[in-house]
């Protein structure tokens, strides 16, 4: 597969951001959040992600100055070394999510589907579904993700609006749940959900301008920021802060309250088949993000080889916590630690590097 | 090229695949259990008692001819927890047993009084159940209680479904769901509380439970077993199981549930039948709504709670015995205060007993929430301490709108009464 530039549209970028960043609404984030800023979970989504499509209008600014991809940007900005230490470190990032998102949707399709397949076989199909998919590249995917989006977005205000007897909107009070810093600093700000949201400058030169990269940050990120926000205070609202801290499973827990009638109940059957098409995505394009990321730093002519080595070690890696509760450990140092670097740091020192660039009136020589 | 044929044979392999055959369990291999009744046993043991669907039954006769006994059977083991009661129930039956299409849970009074926590959490836990999953408390064992149940519907599981839904036509009783109960339960701020029901001895004879208002003539406020009847399916549904914690406290009665109704929001309409006001030998049939949700309002002064409610009930007449003309203005505002009054006194006498019983049913600490600022401040009010204290200013506003199809009451010439 070789790599064909400025083939992305506005639709795809969007799909790409908001597949990536929607599908944490389908584990068990949201519990967690809710367990750390209490009635106000929701706004500690909101801060998380505002603060993450900030950061991506860093990445747009530098990328408007110096066109190319998240690489050859690194490159010009602080040279090759610097470039193949922030490159090597998304690798591992993108990688990260990856297999978070594989052991996390395995055992979500233990949980919610299919109680006796054997745990190795989950993984295994989603590690061969994703590997597939990843022939078809990065464009087959975003627009696979485009065709889903209205159904996952849709399916989901759907959900939102069928639980509506449940509600009780009291439980968003005391307003300020565990206390309104903690909720905006160390459980948003300081909590990065969206780690995979630098996508759109890894591979930026896959997208036909900056106006595509600015529509998706907003839209995209935006979107999902809604639902997910949104997604939260319905869980408040539904099951109150306690019961809402003890859910593995809080989507999934929600849909399959919706009882209106003897016609309109058990549609969580549906939800299932959407969520593991977002996972399965999801899983895809983080893979797809860190192998593209070897490919640029060696130098190779295409990534196909990559595949299904890359896909069966990280397989065999998301296998490798004993049981559910280290994985959460695991992604809470992951989120709360190593992602912030990529959120936070690489873009404002590329930022800070541009502007000084700027100031100097240096060029940087085109690939 | 090469690629297009992996694609058509990954295509083809995954067709095959996901067929939905692997695994899957033909209609005659599983046991389908409709209802699940729980009591408790000696010891920490639990005896469950299971409804199982035949469905070959179902399939052969027609609805009319099918009865109760030809499409259920039951089965009822003693074990600890409900994973090892479907184990047993396992060794039982041919089938498989399949628990994801239990609509009911039944839990025995006894059990109820125990606690409910070991019981709940696999409830909880487990895939096979769901939140919308309905929860009932009988008056009595729960296996006695399904055995005995003579619904007119094909099947028992329907005949629950049926019967709960209703429940909106009186407010007799309120519909509760273990999510529901469950959420009660680990909220800081109310009491869950649960459907009762009942084995009606049917011999005609019964009294009225709970405390009568001062200008209540015709009181009836009824527990299952107490609805003076005879003939119909035993089974009855009337009441609540009022809960500390996990553990069933109490009962309220069939007017008492309706007035929790009304403090609930969630009264559409009953008919409701008071003391006649200008001829206290009669009564007089109403059928009321509430006109708005209840506004209340919950204040913490010197460490003491004043609670602030203010019901407003509308509704039509729907027969007059005494003959006397309610339908005119003047009138009309004497019964609309007669059955505020009496509402007011219910309600009074029906919060006075959940205050004995420590048990806030209707949730008034749920109106305390927006007065603090954070979760731990609200947590650190412990509103369970404060609650039978909590002092209460009732308002009731009746509005009788309409007069049914009668706009005024002719009185019956006297000589006809001579």
């Amino acid at each position: 597969m070789s790599f064909k530039n400025d083939r992305m549209g506005t639709a795809e970028g969007i799909a790409l951001i908001f597949t990536m960043t929607i599908t944490t609404v389908f584990v068990t984030l949201p519990s967690e959040i809710v367990e750390a800023s209490g009635e106000l979970g929701w706004l500690s989504e909101i801060a998380s992600d505002l603060s993450t499509m900030a950061m991506l209008f860093l990445f747009i600014y530098v990328l408007e100055r110096f066109p190319g991809d998240l690489f050859h940007v690194s490159t010009c900005l602080l040279g090759r070394l610097c470039a193949c230490l922030i490159s090597i470190y998304y690798v591992i990032m993108f990688f990260s999510v990856a297999i978070l998102l594989l052991r996390d949707f395995s055992e979500n399709t233990l949980f919610a589907a299919l109680p006796e397949l054997d745990f190795h076989s989950a993984v295994g199909w989603y590690a061969v579904s994703v590997g597939f998919i990843l022939y078809f590249g990065i464009e087959g995917i975003a627009r696979a993700a485009y065709i889903i989006l209205p159904f996952s977005a849709g399916g989901m205000i759907l959900t939102f609006v069928l639980l509506f007897p449940h509600y009780k909107p009291y439980y968003l009070f005391p307003w300020q749940g565990t206390g309104i810093t903690n909720a905006l600093i160390k459980n948003g700000v300081l909590v990065a959900t969206n780690a995979a949201a630098p996508l759109l400058a890894v591979i930026a030169k896959s997208f036909q301008s900056i106006r595509v990269l600015r529509a998706a940050a907003i839209f995209g990120l935006g979107g999902s920021m809604l639902i997910k926000s949104i997604a939260i205070l319905i869980l408040i609202m539904v099951f109150g802060t306690s019961t809402a801290t003890e859910r593995t499973l809080p989507f999934f827990e929600m849909t399959r309250l919706i009882s209106l009638n003897r016609y309109i109940q058990r549609i969580d059957s549906i939800f299932i088949m959407l969520w593991v098409i977002a996972g399965i995505l999801g899983i895809a394009i983080s893979l797809y993000m860190g192998l593209y990321l070897i490919t640029r730093l060696v130098n190779l002519p295409t990534m196909k080889p990559l595949i299904p080595l890359v896909t069966l070690l990280l397989a065999q890696f998301s296998m490798l916590p004993p049981d559910s509760a280290s994985v959460r450990a695991l992604e809470s140092i992951l989120v709360k630690g190593y992602f912030l670097i990529g959120i936070y740091v690489i873009p404002i020192l590329l930022f800070a590097a541009t502007l000084l660039k700027e100031k100097w009136g240096t060029k940087c020589a085109s690939e | 090229m090469r690629f297009r044929v992996a694609v058509i044979i990954m295509l083809f392999v995954t067709s095959l695949l996901i067929t939905g055959c692997n695994g899957a369990k033909e209609l005659d291999d599983v046991a389908y259990v409709l209802t699940i009744g729980v009591d408790a046993a000696e010891g920490d043991q639990l005896i469950f008692t299971y409804e199982v669907a035949i469905p070959r039954a179902l399939a052969s006769e027609s609805p009319g001819k099918a009865n109760l006994k030809a499409t259920v059977d039951f089965v009822t083991v003693t074990a600890p927890t409900l994973t090892e009661g479907r184990n047993l129930l396992n060794s039982v039956l041919a089938r498989a047993p399949n628990l994801s299409h239990v609509t009911t849970f039944v839990i025995g009074e006894d059990l109820a009084r125990k606690g409910l926590t070991g019981f709940l959490g696999m409830t909880m836990r487990l895939r096979t159940f769901r939140g919308a999953t309905d929860i009932v408390v009988v008056n009595g064992k729960a296996k006695d209680f399904l055995m005995q149940n003579t619904p007119e519907e094909v099947l028992p599981s329907r005949w629950f479904q049926a019967i709960l839904s209703t429940g909106d036509d009186t407010g007799y009783y309120l519909r509760t769901s273990l999510h529901e109960f469950y959420v009660r339960l680990k909220s800081h701020s109310g009491s869950p509380y649960a459907t009762l029901m009942g084995i009606n001895p049917l011999n005609g004879e019964g009294r009225s439970s709970g405390p009568a208002a001062s200008n209540d003539n015709v009181q009836h406020d009824y527990l299952p077993k107490d609805i003076p009847r005879t003939g119909g399916n035993p089974a009855t549904v009337v009441g609540t199981a009022v809960f500390k914690g996990d553990k069933m406290v109490g009962m309220l009665p069939s007017e008492e549930t309706r007035i929790l109704a009304m403090l609930l929001g969630n009264y559409p309409r009953g008919f409701m039948t008071i003391t006649d006001p200008l001829a206290p030998q009669h009564s007089i049939n109403v059928n009321l709504r509430l006109g708005r949700n209840p506004k209340i309002d919950v204040n913490i002064s010197d460490e003491h709670a004043i609670i602030s409610i203010n019901v407003f009930l509308k509704g039509y007449l729907a027969g007059i015995p005494s003959g006397i003309n309610y339908e005119s203005a003047e009138n009309n505002s004497i019964l609309n205060q007669q059955i505020s009054e009496m509402v007011r006194q219910k309600m009074l006498l029906m919060l006075q007993q959940t205050q004995e019983l420590g048990a806030d049913i209707v949730d008034f600490g749920y109106y305390l929430r927006p007065k603090y600022a954070t979760a731990q401040e609200f947590e650190n009010l412990h509103w369970d301490t404060l609650y039978p204290n909590a002092k209460f200013n009732v308002v009731v506003t009746t509005h009788i709108q309409l007069t049914g199809l009668m706009h005024k009451t002719a009185p019956i010439p006297s000589e006809k009464m001579q």
